[in-house]
């Protein structure tokens, strides 16, 4: 099929599936929408925007009276995001003694987190959950850090210190033109604090079941404005979890990481240059240990120009080693740079624009058991990426953005989205947004050959070209009081050339692109602050997947539940105390079987002088032990690894 | 769509029709307000430049973005004002007012020849000390604000009583309170 049609081809059938799956699957999540709206106006009918003008009229003594709302600048521009996106703050990651980055995304009600064994976790955002997830991107500081192996992460390989981190974004939704392909179902991104931000000494410790952590920190400035270092060590020591007949999986685990960074400021521009290293080992059951290690380095220069305008160049470099005896070897080496320039805005008209270049040059060593061919590969990613953006003076906002990507696998790629959002009032903000966003081919779509050595049974995906989401998304945000904000986020995913396992004629097998999906579903939060101190939220995730075309018991997409509820409660007792609950109930898993589980994690925080806080959790107190995950087949489907009730202590301690 | 999202949503329709909506004011609109009326309580030097009033601001674009909304929004009355964002802090280009934001470096400002009468407004979590006349403080939700007399005094300008009175905290050479 020629490129000329095929996009001819994609626009008609785009045009053509959105409307049978409006008709299809469409309307009962519409409902809410239908439903609720026309409380939207009930409840401002007849009441202007306040222009706050009045102001100018009161007194000074009025005006020192009168009591503000203290929204942040990040809240607020969160509040008017058209994008289903959920914040986890420092503060949570604190309150919640998470002891990883996965335990840290839980938190996320718009995630699926899943734990498959110790050292390993299934993540996705709006399905497609398995151990080599491939839909999700995840940055830490820029830093992109899915492998070009499998599209995935390597979640025991991304260790941040947690009490350093300012934020993590989670955006779910297709995040192509303005991050990239592999944005597909979502977007995680990791920021640290500045350096100027951590100043002082720390000592972390935490211990109980799961395992011990301890980690150093030392911040100091520097001399200049807002210019400051620091320099952090932690070493890990995780416990094997437990099999269902109570043996165990003998999958404990080893880590240390060392890193720093530095941030410094010269008038307009901030310069910032950070790195990091990591050694894990990973005991297997009746096999060698795994060993995995990996460094970066990571520049980047921000300037602000007129009128919020902003200029970022970034570049950093890479590797990744990873040693799983038996199976494979690699090591990976990544140089990245990008650009991202934003105009000033005018009359409401923003402009952004960037690209990027990253050269990754993979080397596997390969194995009996499976083999990437060519061993030794140089893969490479180029975009150049646009956005517009202007706001009207009734509050209403477009978007329109493209990105272009070429990769070596497919060429060229088009990423286009289209977003127009409406702050209806004060309280009320609703968002439409469709857009296509790609998964390039990996080394494990391509390349991958089982076994290593020929005649293969697998052998590679010669013609494996790009998986495409077409996603359409109805949002609405609404704020009726200071104390109470909901959202709910509609979306309509339509996959085309979804990962397969074609057989040919010979009786062998290649990768192939034979599988269409339809994915649509529902996210909720609900946040609730009944008094000072208080605060309740409630999350909802609602999946309806079904797929078509080729084998589907041999290329299973994902083993995701019907929908997920969160619940969670954080109470302030006093300037010394916490208590925070938190509930969650994930539905069956489908294929391979996995019972619906409830979970309730409890957390008390005591500062016992201002400079040193104790946390003590209790994880999965309902029942002894779960099971949260499986998949692939005959993996110890019927012995499956457990994620047991768990008790921690944690103790940080701040000083000079 | 199953039992739990039509509880929730029908939760959410209940909920929707019973709540007021309110009007919310932020920091940056009081604020705002506030750098408008205190043009009014200081008694500028006969050497003041014959023009309107010029309230400068440096890196505070919410501020910014209030003070240039409340001057279009003036009724007749009031006197009109023109409000100049300041890129660096190497100029004052006459302003009467200067407000300051919190993450902006302006020691050499704050620290400027007397020639100059600026009334400068910060809101330093610190206070008064960083050398400006005004600083904003959140009390208890309430944007209140300190005043240093010794700072007003060295660039010449006369703080009303009126305005002493209602501060916070009043800074004094002679007396330390």
């Amino acid at each position: 099929m020629t490129r000329a049609c095929a996009k001819c081809k994609l626009c008609c059938s785009l045009i053509d599936s959105l409307w049978t799956v409006f008709w299809r699957s469409v309307y009962p999540y519409l409902k809410p929408f239908i439903l609720l709206f026309p409380f939207c106006f009930c409840a401002n009918l007849g009441a202007q925007e306040r222009r706050f003008a009045f102001l100018s009229d009161l007194s000074i003594e009025d005006l020192g009276n009168i009591r503000v709302t203290s929204v942040s600048k990040n809240a607020e521009r969160l509040r008017q995001a058209p994008a289903s996106i959920y914040v986890i703050t420092h503060e949570a990651i604190r309150r919640s003694g998470a002891q990883s980055l996965p335990e840290a995304l839980r938190l996320a009600p718009n995630l699926l987190v899943a734990q498959i064994s110790a050292n390993n976790y299934a993540i996705s955002a709006r399905g497609f959950n398995s151990n080599t997830a491939n839909k999700l991107l995840v940055l830490i500081d820029g830093r992109t850090v899915y492998t070009p192996l499998y599209s995935g992460v390597f979640w025991d390989a991304q260790d941040v210190l947690l009490q350093d981190i300012d934020r993590i974004e989670v955006i779910s939704g297709a995040g192509g033109a303005l991050w990239g392909a592999n944005a597909v179902n979502g977007v995680i991104n990791i920021t640290t604090l500045s350096a100027s931000k951590t100043l002082g000494n720390m000592v972390f410790a935490q211990g109980g079941d799961r395992g011990r952590t301890l980690a150093l920190r030392h911040g100091g400035s520097l001399p200049g404005q807002n210019a400051g270092y620091r320099l952090y060590g932690k070493v890990n020591q995780w416990l094997a979890s437990a099999l269902a007949d109570g043996s165990s999986a003998e999958d404990a685990w080893d880590s240390a990481q060392l890193g720093f960074r530095t941030d410094w400021r010269q008038g307009d521009n901030v310069f910032s240059l950070q790195g990091d290293t990591y050694s894990n080992r990973i005991d297997r059951l009746n096999r060698d240990e795994q060993q995995n290690s990996g460094f970066n380095l990571l520049t980047r220069w921000t300037r602000r120009l007129a009128g919020r305008g902003k200029l970022k160049v970034q570049f950093y470099v890479d590797q990744v080693r990873r040693d799983t005896p038996g199976t494979y070897k690699d090591r990976m080496n990544t140089v990245d740079v990008d650009v991202q320039h934003s105009l000033a805005e005018k009359n409401g008209r923003q402009w952004i624009w960037g690209g990027g270049y990253r050269i990754a040059d993979d080397h596997a060593s390969n194995s009996a058991a499976l083999a990437f061919l060519p061993a030794d590969q140089e893969l490479y990613w180029g975009n150049l990426f646009t956005q517009y953006q202007q706001t009207f003076s009734s509050k209403v906002q477009i978007v329109l953005g493209a990105k272009v990507e070429t990769n070596q696998y497919t060429g060229v790629e088009l990423l286009p989205v289209a977003k127009v959002s409406w702050q209806l009032s004060t309280q009320n903000f609703i968002w439409l947004s469709a857009s296509r966003s790609v998964r390039a081919p990996s080394r494990l779509d391509a390349d991958l050959y089982i076994p290593g050595t020929a005649p293969y049974a697998l052998a590679g995906g010669d013609d494996f070209r790009s998986e495409i989401a077409n996603t359409l998304e109805l949002g609405w945000r609404t704020s009726p009081n200071k104390k109470l904000r909901y959202s709910l986020v509609s979306f309509f995913s339509q996959y085309k050339y979804l990962r397969s396992v074609d057989s040919l004629p010979g009786g062998q097998y290649v990768l192939g692109n034979q599988i269409d999906g339809q994915v649509n579903g529902l996210e909720g939060e609900l946040n609730y602050q009944p008094i000072d101190g208080w605060s309740l939220m409630a999350g909802l995730l609602l999946l309806d997947k079904s797929f078509s075309g080729g084998n589907i018991q041999l290329s299973p997409q994902g083993n995701d539940p019907r929908a997920q509820v969160l619940l969670s409660s954080k109470w302030k007792i006093n300037e010394h105390h916490f208590l925070d609950v938190r509930w969650r109930h994930v539905e069956d898993l489908p294929e391979p079987a996995v019972t619906a589980y409830d979970a309730l994690d409890m957390h008390f925080g005591w500062k016992l002088t201002p400079s040193v806080e104790l946390v003590v959790s209790g994880r999965n107190l309902l029942d002894p032990y779960h099971q949260e995950f499986a998949s692939g087949s005959g993996a110890r489907l019927d012995n499956p690894i457990q994620v047991e009730r768990s008790l921690d202590l944690a103790i940080t301690a701040r000083f000079k | 769509m199953n039992r739990v999202a039509k509880l929730l949503c029908s939760l959410l329709l209940l909920l929707s029709g019973l709540v007021q909506a309110e009007t919310e004011l932020s920091e940056s609109q009081i604020k705002a307000a506030y750098l408008y009326k205190f043009f009014a309580y200081v008694e500028w030097p006969a050497t003041r430049r014959q023009a309107p009033l010029a309230i400068g601001v440096l890196d505070a674009d919410e501020v910014a973005a209030d003070l240039e909304i409340l001057s279009r929004e003036l009724i007749a009355n009031d006197y009109p004002f023109q409000v100049k964002r300041l890129r660096s802090d190497a100029i004052t280009d006459q302003v009467d007012i200067l407000f300051i934001g919190k993450a902006a470096m302006a020691k050499k400002l704050l620290s400027s020849p007397a020639a100059m009468p600026v009334l400068t407004v910060t809101e330093r979590n610190e206070g008064l000390p960083s050398g400006s006349i005004i600083n904003f403080v959140v009390v208890d939700q309430r944007i209140r604000f300190e005043i240093s007399l010794t700072q007003a005094k060295r660039v010449n300008l006369n703080v009303s009583s009126r305005l002493l009175s209602l501060a916070l905290r009043v800074e004094r050479e002679d007396l330390q309170q």
